[in-house]
């Protein structure tokens, strides 16, 4: 894990959706980095960002090189372009299709990672699957 | 932004390919990637009838090379180059490197370059290139359920079915035809036949992705070497001349998914460049990690407009002896992902078929050959293009 997806992960799972914006010219930036894609400047700051998304395409895995996918195959991810700007992968609810908004939040996986999973705007909780990503911790 | 004008590409006039070599790929291997270029070197040597000391140029790709590159290599393989370059661009090294090589033997910076791409594949060892391909693969990919490239292809394959109306017996048609054509390449790994019913009834792996989809991994390698004609001629080698080439990286970054590639900011000056145009073409060597991206090239080259490549293979017989003769070799999906290799295959395959070298089905009367390349999923999207025009050389016809 890089540096800044560090600090990304530490901001996980406390609500919402943080991000880093340009402070020079406020494109937000994802995955995490260094320098503004834009306008190549470094000082880049996390803040709170628009949480909504689209789904842009949706896959079902059936195969996985880790263990805690393995148990759970057929896992479902998606593309989603965030109402922020970016386009961001995404761990979805099992109730989205490609066209749909989604809401998107920030959670600690089984290993620590930060990752963003995608919900149906109405959904109240993350269904099983998704809960057991980010309540299940492996060493 | 400041208009400016482009300068002028100059031209590639007096560059000749030859050697094209191949080192026969194995499913594993404990042999390092060291070895697999090592041994394309030789054949290299071998076929030019030149020493060691003869190539002055180097020009190297490897994802299994580490903690070395092409540096280490100089002094692995006891050799002084006064030109030496390291293409880390995947599916895109072939071209690249044939583009370095080709501004060098034109400039005088070498006279004679062996481009060489090998890598290794121990059992077990794809999984560890896979999660660390890359810093965003690592932090934003790959912990979306540990699938590796298998899912950003997934994803893009399936927004270009939904986009283009495109259906899996469309990817069906390319990948038998190239199995067709793997049947009589001998360094291809899968050479049973495939049927329709065997290419839609296979495990699925990531929706709509099913197994003959996907490359399978393994290890070998691929090398040629650039010089003047001139030289060439001189060491009496028959060669395939470089009309044109272009390469791009990260093109159309604000798509939401990848339906397109580099090749579509580029295509027209590789063609008027080339002084031809796609019909004039006599084969086509795609990068074909999935078949999905070789229908985005055949789109994007310019053979048919965008999101018709499913007509095009409806329409079109694909093998070696058809209409549109394409990946003639059997391309990945039927020799094997030799790692950088595999950016490799098309290109070596182009040289052999423009120099009547076929080791497998040869296209008749050869003369005009495509080669693209494809490269890098660095978190979303292949973010290396590059393409080339080849003409057989006059000493061949
Ligand atoms: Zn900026």
């Amino acid at each position: 894990m890089s540096a800044a997806m560090r600090e990304f992960a530490q901001r996980a799972g406390a609500g919402g959706l943080v991000m880093q914006a340009c402070a020079a010219c406020g494109a937000i930036e994802w995955p995490p980095r260094d320098v503004c894609r834009r306008c190549w400047s470094d000082s880049l700051q996390w803040t709170p960002v628009n949480a909504a998304g689209v789904v842009i395409a949706t896959t079902m895995l059936h195969a996985s090189m880790e263990d805690f996918f393995r148990a759970r195959l057929p896992w479902r991810v998606g593309t989603i372009r965030l109402a922020a700007g970016q386009v961001a992968y995404a761990h979805l609810h099992r109730a989205l299709a490609e066209g749909d908004a989604a809401r998107i939040e920030a959670h600690l996986d089984f290993k620590g990672r930060g990752v963003l999973v995608a919900l149906p705007v109405d959904a109240g909780e993350i269904d099983q699957r998704l809960s057991e990503l980010t309540s299940t911790t492996e060493g | 932004m400041p208009e400016r004008s482009r300068s002028p590409r100059r031209s590639y006039e007096g560059v000749a390919l030859v050697a094209p070599v191949s080192v026969p790929y194995k499913r594993h291997s404990d042999k390092p990637a060291h070895w697999w270029i090592g041994k394309a070197l030789k054949s290299l040597a071998d076929r030019t009838g030149l020493s060691p000391a003869d190539f002055d140029g180097l020009c190297a790709s490897s994802f299994t090379l580490a903690p070395d590159t092409a540096v280490g290599l100089t002094q692995h393989f006891g050799i002084g180059p006064r030109w030496l370059d390291h293409i880390p661009m995947g599916g895109a090294s072939g071209l690249v490197a044939l583009r370095r090589a080709a501004r060098a033997v034109q400039s005088g910076d070498a006279e004679i370059v062996a481009c060489v791409a090998g890598d290794s594949n121990s059992q077990g060892s794809f999984g560890d290139l896979v999660s660390d391909f890359s810093r965003f693969a690592q932090d934003a990919a790959f912990p979306y359920g540990a699938a590796g490239p298998n899912m950003s292809f997934a994803l893009l394959t399936r927004a270009y079915m939904r986009k283009y109306g495109a259906t899996r017996e469309d990817f069906g048609r390319l990948c038998i035809a190239q199995r067709e054509n793997a049947r009589q390449f001998p360094n291809a790994l899968m050479k049973s036949p495939l049927t329709m019913d065997d290419y839609l009834g296979a495990r699925v792996i990531a929706e709509p992705l099913h197994l003959f989809d996907c490359v399978m991994p393994c290890a070998g390698a691929e090398g040629f070497a650039v010089m003047r004609e001139d030289a060439a001629r001189a060491l009496n080698l028959p060669y395939a001349r470089l009309l044109s080439a272009i390469e791009r990286h990260n093109a159309f970054p604000d798509d939401d998914i990848q339906l397109r590639g580099g090749w579509a900011v580029d295509r027209d000056e590789l063609w008027s460049a080339a002084g031809v145009s796609p019909g004039d073409a006599d084969f086509l060597q795609t990068y074909d990690d999935y078949p999905v991206i070789s229908m985005m090239q055949i789109e994007d080259l310019g053979f048919c407009r965008k999101g018709e490549a499913k007509d095009f293979v409806r329409s079109h017989s694909l093998t070696a002896h058809g209409t549109f003769p394409h990946n003639t070799s059997g391309g990945q999906l039927s020799v094997g992902q030799a790692g950088a290799a595999g950016g490799y295959l098309g290109l070596v395959e182009a040289v052999r078929q423009l120099t009547g070298e076929a080791l497998g089905a040869q296209v008749e009367k050869a003369q005009i050959g495509v080669v693209s390349g494809f490269g890098m999923i660095n978190f979303d999207r292949g973010l290396c293009s590059a393409a080339a025009v080849l003409a057989a050389g006059e000493a061949n016809d």
